[in-house]
């Protein structure tokens, strides 16, 4: 796999917040890659890292230890000015609170070419730009309205319109469904994978909703600032992490409680894990 | 250009917070620009207030040579005008003086009248005189002389009268005489008309009589006089820039080596006028900056207070913007683009708003008329504030702007927005470097006066503000646990949001410091104004004050009194001034009613001056043709003796002898001589020796009888004896005895002055209310009579001020002072003091033959007063003070709401959870109301404190009076009211803000869940 295939790639990303005198680890060594075109959804309970793993994707954050590589550039290496470049010309970002992502009093074009502003194009290019991309979103209607005063179904098409207004190689987006009822939760997710169809836009999407995974080529799960597991076409595989350690999936702690004793075997495929119980053998 | 609309609807979205903004912004370049605005209209005003006094002398110069009249007078002309180009330039001159004004003066001797009258031809005489009959004099030898010439003289219009001259004169009208405080009269009156303006100069007695300048250019031979030559400025046209170069200019002629060698002399008050005039601007220039740089500071911070908080609510949409990939600039510009916007809105109409109270604060203060120009100073002065204000907004968004987007989101970091130690440490320690500096300086010493006084309350209050800043979250901090044990949610939260909100130490610092000059700049105008006052009151003496032409031998007491016989409204008052004390001749009852006494710190002034009027007998008078004494029981050695009566006639300046006759000693005697010109009051009686020889004398005589005759018959003088009616020497070897009909006299007399028996009219030692300020321990007090002769008082008691003549004041009985005089008041100063209605008093003193030549009010004065740098600076810093009050206080408010709209999440949490909109209102309430109670309470105590310690440094007049007068205690009410109407007022805001922001409390906020 080549660096010019690579969207992202995060390796022995550690991140540290440090507040009020305590420090908590958010991320703990995350290794992880998204190929070009790829759409991955980053699951996980909530306080196990992913909008942390998002905010460091979109140039947010500075790692305390490891890096980050988006579309080809090293972010940990880029000084403040760059990283907004990089979040103009490369990045979409989709936040969780739909209303958070708009200004409020602006319309809904006006915030399509406030996104846009930053950019070296003409205006006439960047206003057929948000025509269109108001049109592709189904709100070419609603242009000139304000965007406080849209559903928040609406309000979170036209923030996922404005996250593309540049032509973005990724889109972050941050639980882009969480506050939405199905239809327009399922609206939106069809605009994302309508972006990455039509432009191979990049996407890497934080989400609780199983549904949302579903609708994405591969789910990545983030336990205790850590990948613990990736989902591809249906199946779950667990990761093994740099220092050698597997997060089982919960439904197999059954098998192999924690604190349980268990024996590693290899084998052609790989490795057995075999639990050994207090007699040291393989059976109670 | 969608980055202008977003910007516009930025703006509107935010409107309360932007129209905040605006307005701050907008006083504060108002107050900037105010500021040399209304300086330049105050320096304006004084210019012109200088320039139009009631003297023509400070506006003018005149110029006089004496020698040959022929050709003199464009010989002088010349040369003045001369001089006068070569330092202001022709144009100059001519746009600044009025056209000028000639006069040739000569003397004309009359033999009949033995005196000179003076005859003068002056430029355009006619148009400035008033005939009474006649018209103005066309030929060669016609005159028109003043009405009291004529009646002198009998003279009629038509009359050929006959001086010294060649030719003699034909009178062809008959003048009234002019008021001459007109500037045509320049510094002549007294000469014109000495017979009603100067009665007391060696000048000839008689007014000048005016002609055609044909009359004296055309008299034979080579005529001696005076040729004049007058410029007076034209007033109006003068503008502060002209002072300077028309100073210079007079100085210049003043001390021209040609005027000199041509032996002209220049008589001008310009120079002092134009010192007055530098004074006056002095002593506004460095208030107006002081107050301007003070209030400039303050709305600074204002602006950093909103700025930091509008900026700070927008944190969300910059980190949206930073998330689209906004480099630092743009994010800045994105950031602070509204206020910026706002503020450069703020120039021009800040300006214009400037410029229009300016033109208000001049209408209400200033002289009339005064023209408002809004200067380049004021632009100037303007664009600073907007460069402060540009800085303020950059520093105070900067940080939100330079936030890291996470923090923003995540609302961490926060502490790093609370003011630090250090900072408080620095402002602390320059204010009280300051204070000390002025201490030091001896700016605040009890006996200075200066402009630098007006920073003591900005420093004094940011030094408490700063200090008050830290305590309070301190004491709500205090409360943290009684809060918890009441179960009163609302004061539980309102003290825990004190106490952690970071900008509720800067609230609570900007308006502690805003109000504390608003409490001081309120309390220091209160106590000019009322000094200024007093001082108007104390010197003019009365409500109005009119002063009267006396006809010779009229009683202005008698007027008075039939004027206003109640005697409430005016009196009459006759002054003369010695040059160190000046004397009050007094109606004593009328005086206490209708004088100014309580800016004479009396309280009762009836009390005071009762025994101003001890009884005394009546003079004796005599009108008649002759007079008759009859005499019995004459023993005199040596004998005969020559008998003269002393009398004196109305208006005259010495007493007349009456000589009586000779006496020898014998049973009986009878003596009488001739009378004229009287009414008369007897002086005294005195015996000589006859020849006037000098001798010693020894005798006695009873006077029996004192007779005048009048149409043939003889009357006798009523009531000429009686007990205490007569005195003579007091040597003990004098004897009088006045009975019912007789007056015994036993005399001795040494060569050196003749026996003397004196009429008794009045008390020996005149009873007195002097000043204070005169009452010395063994020191006799220099008074003069109204006949510019010493007389001897009796103080009987003092006074702070004697209205009038404050500190030099003699206060005595009119009635004995006009005795004192003898009827000659010529020298003393007619006056009528009215409480009431000026204007009847005034055209009845008219329809009663008494001419008003001048009213003064002690209103106007002390207008005038007002209208002096220290008065207008006083204003000027009331009015931005409190403006700076006002702002600070709606700053506050916002910044509270601004704060607590932050935790609209929260409150909304807290409703959800059922707690009563009631109980969240009074958190909302209980906090706003202790930031700014607190605030404004630090800030009245800080105010009232620089007060107490400057308060008596901040210059009040130009030329300080130095009158123990002077109170420094404002009125303790009236500060007490508009304070606590204040303080209520914004109470009332701040609760009426709680209750406005609780309603915008709504369940949707629980949808923007924090992140």
């Amino acid at each position: 796999m080549t660096t010019s295939e690579v969207a992202v790639r995060c390796d022995n990303l550690v991140h540290v917040y440090g507040t009020a005198g305590a420090e908590v680890a958010a991320l703990r060594g995350v290794d992880f890659v998204v190929r070009e075109g790829e759409t991955v959804a980053l699951l996980g309970p909530s306080g196990a890292g992913k909008t942390t793993l998002l905010w460091h994707l979109a140039g947010l954050l500075r790692p305390t230890a490891g890096s980050v590589e988006v579309i080809g550039h090293s972010l940990s290496k880029l000084t403040n000015a760059q990283l907004a470049d990089i979040r103009l010309r490369e990045i979409g970002v989709v936040l969780q609170n739909p209303g958070r992502n708009l200004l409020p009093y602006d319309t809904a074009l006006g915030n399509v070419l406030f996104a846009q502003r930053p950019a070296r194009r003409s205006g006439a290019a960047k206003r057929r730009r948000a025509l269109r991309l108001l049109e592709a979103v189904g709100l070419a209607s609603a242009s000139h309205r304000v965007a406080g005063r849209l559903s928040g179904g609406e309000q979170q098409r036209l923030a996922v319109a404005v996250a593309v207004a540049n032509g973005p190689g990724l889109l972050l987006a941050d639980e882009p469904t969480s506050q939405l009822d199905p239809a327009s939760a399922e609206a939106v997710m069809d605009l994302i994978r309508g972006t990455n169809a039509e432009e191979g836009t990049t996407v890497v999407a934080v989400t609780h909703d199983a549904a949302v995974g579903a609708v994405l080529g591969r789910t990545v799960t983030i336990r205790d600032g850590r990948v613990g597991s990736e989902g591809r076409a249906g199946e779950d595989y667990v990761v093994v992490g740099r220092d050698g350690t597997v997060q089982l999936p919960p439904e197999l702690l059954d098998a192999l409680p924690p604190g349980s004793l268990a024996r590693a075997v290899r084998h052609e495929q790989g490795v057995d894990l075999r639990r050994i119980y207090d007699s040291g053998s393989e059976r109670p | 250009m969608t980055g202008a609309v977003t910007l516009l609807r930025g703006l509107w979205h935010r409107a309360g917070t932007s129209v905040v903004i605006f307005v701050v912004a907008l006083c504060a370049t108002a107050a900037a620009a105010i500021g040399p605005t209304y300086y330049a209209a105050a320096r304006d005003s004084i210019l012109q207030d200088a320039l139009t006094g009631p003297a023509a002398f400070g506006r003018g110069f005149q110029t006089t040579a004496s020698g040959v009249l022929a050709g003199s007078s464009d010989n002088l002309a010349g040369l003045v005008d001369d001089d006068l180009d070569g330092t202001l330039g022709r144009a100059r001159t001519q746009r600044l003086f009025q056209p000028p004004i000639e006069a040739l003066e000569t003397n004309d001797f009359f033999p009949k009248l033995l005196e000179n009258v003076a005859l003068v031809w002056r430029t355009d005489v006619c148009a400035h005189l008033t005939f009474r009959t006649g018209s103005c004099p066309a030929q060669t030898n016609e005159v028109v002389v003043s009405t009291s010439l004529a009646a002198d003289n009998h003279w009629q219009v038509g009359q050929v009268v006959k001086g010294n001259a060649p030719a003699p004169l034909k009178i062809v009208g008959i003048y009234r005489v002019p008021n001459t405080r007109l500037d045509y009269w320049y510094a002549r009156g007294a000469v014109y008309f000495p017979a009603e303006i100067a009665t007391a100069l060696p000048t000839p007695p008689y007014d000048a009589m005016f002609t055609a300048r044909s009359t004296i250019e055309r008299m034979p031979g080579h005529p001696q006089g005076t040729a004049v030559y007058v410029r007076v400025l034209n007033v109006p046209r003068i503008t502060p820039g002209d002072l300077d170069p028309v100073v210079t200019a007079t100085n210049h002629l003043s001390a021209s080596r040609t005027l000199i060698a041509n032996q002209v002399a220049v008589t001008t008050g310009v120079p002092a006028t134009g010192d007055d005039v530098h004074a006056s601007w002095s002593s506004l220039a460095v208030p107006v900056v002081v107050v301007t740089a003070e209030l400039l500071v303050l709305t600074w911070l204002l602006l950093f207070l909103v700025v930091t908080d509008a900026v700070d609510a927008r944190g969300t949409e910059i980190a949206l913007a930073k998330l689209r990939g906004y480099g630092a600039g743009r994010a800045m510009l994105f950031g602070l683009g509204e206020p910026a916007v706002l503020l450069l809105l703020a120039l021009p109409v800040g300006a214009i708003v400037g410029w229009l109270l300016s033109i208000v604060l001049t209408h209400v203060l200033l002289r009339q008329g005064t023209p408002v120009p809004l200067p380049a100073l004021g632009w100037v002065a303007a664009v600073i504030a907007v460069a402060g204000g540009a800085a303020a907004i950059v520093v105070g968004g900067r940080r939100t702007v330079v936030r890291p987007v996470v923090e923003q989101w995540r609302r961490t970091g926060r502490r790093v927005n609370d003011r630090g130690w250090v900072f408080d440490a620095v402002v602390l320690t320059a204010a009280v470097a300051g204070l000390a500096q002025l201490f030091l300086s001896g700016t605040l010493s009890s006996a200075s006066h200066s402009a630098l006084a007006l920073l003591v309350p900005g420093l004094l209050g940011l030094a408490i503000a700063v200090v008050a800043s830290r305590l309070l979250p301190l004491v709500c901090r205090s409360l943290f646990s009684r809060t918890r044990s009441k179960g009163d949610l609302g004061a539980f939260l309102a003290v825990r949001h004190i106490a952690r909100r970071p900008g509720g130490t800067r609230t609570t610092m900007i308006l502690a410091t805003a109000i504390a000059l608003a409490t001081f700049s309120m309390g220091s105008w209160i106590v000019g104004d009322a000094n200024r006052a007093r001082i108007a009151q104390i010197g003019v003496g009365a409500p109005t004050v009119l002063t009267v032409s006396l006809p010779l031998g009229v009683d202005l007491a008698n007027v008075v009194d039939r004027i206003d016989p109640a005697g409430r409204t005016a009196t009459a008052v006759m002054s003369f001034n010695n040059g160190t004390v000046t004397l009050l001749g007094v109606e004593p009852r009328r005086f206490a009613r209708i004088a100014h006494w309580s800016a004479g710190r009396v309280g009762d002034p009836a009390a005071l001056l009762s025994g101003l009027d001890p009884p005394a007998p009546d003079p004796i008078v005599v009108d008649g043709e002759r007079l008759r004494l009859r005499l019995s029981s004459v023993t005199i050695r040596p004998e005969p003796v020559a008998v003269v009566v002393d009398v004196a006639a109305r208006g005259s300046s010495a007493p007349t002898p009456v000589e009586m006759g000779v006496l020898r000693a014998g049973a009986t005697a009878t003596l009488s001589g001739d009378l004229a010109g009287c009414p008369c009051i007897v002086n005294d009686v005195q015996i000589t020796p006859p020849g006037g020889r000098p001798g010693a004398l020894d005798g006695h005589v009873t006077i029996t009888g004192l007779e005048v005759q009048s149409g043939g018959r003889w009357r006798s003088v009523s009531g000429f004896a009686g007990p205490g009616h007569w005195r003579g020497l007091d040597d003990g070897r004098n004897f009088v005895r006045a009975a019912q009909n007789t007056v015994d006299w036993r005399f001795v007399s040494t060569s050196a002055a003749p026996a003397t028996l004196g009429v008794v009219d009045r008390p020996p030692q005149m009873p007195a209310v002097v000043s204070e300020a005169l009452d010395r321990p063994n020191t006799a007090i220099p008074v003069s009579g109204l006949d510019a002769q010493g007389i001897d008082v009796a103080p009987l008691d003092t006074a702070p001020g004697i209205p009038g003549a404050a500190a030099n004041g003699v206060v005595v009985s009119l009635r004995y002072a006009m005795r004192a005089a003898t009827n000659d008041t010529a020298p003393a100063t007619a006056q009528v003091w009215v409480r009431g209605d000026a204007d009847r008093i005034r055209h009845a003193l008219a329809r009663a033959g008494l001419p008003v030549i001048s009213t003064s009010t002690s209103s106007d004065v002390a207008a005038e007063l007002g209208r002096q740098g220290p008065g207008l600076a006083s204003v000027l810093f009331l009015a931005d003070a409190a403006a700076a009050a006002v702002l600070a206080a709606l700053a506050a408010v916002l910044s509270l709401s601004a704060a607590a709209r932050r935790r609209r999440y929260e409150y909304a949490a807290l409703a959800a959870a059922g707690a009563s909109r009631r109980t969240l209102y009074s958190a909302l309430a209980i906090e706003q109301v202790a930031v700014i109670g607190f605030g404004a309470l630090a800030g009245i105590g800080a105010g009232l404190l620089a007060a107490a310690i400057a308060g008596r440094n901040v210059p009040e007049f130009v030329h300080a009076p130095g009158s123990t007068l002077l109170g420094y205690l404002p009125s303790p009410l009236f500060m007490a009211v508009v304070l606590g109407v204040g303080l209520v007022f914004l109470v009332a805001v701040a609760a009426a803000a709680a209750g406005a922001l609780l309603r915008t409390v709504t369940p949707e906020q629980l949808r923007e869940a924090p992140l």
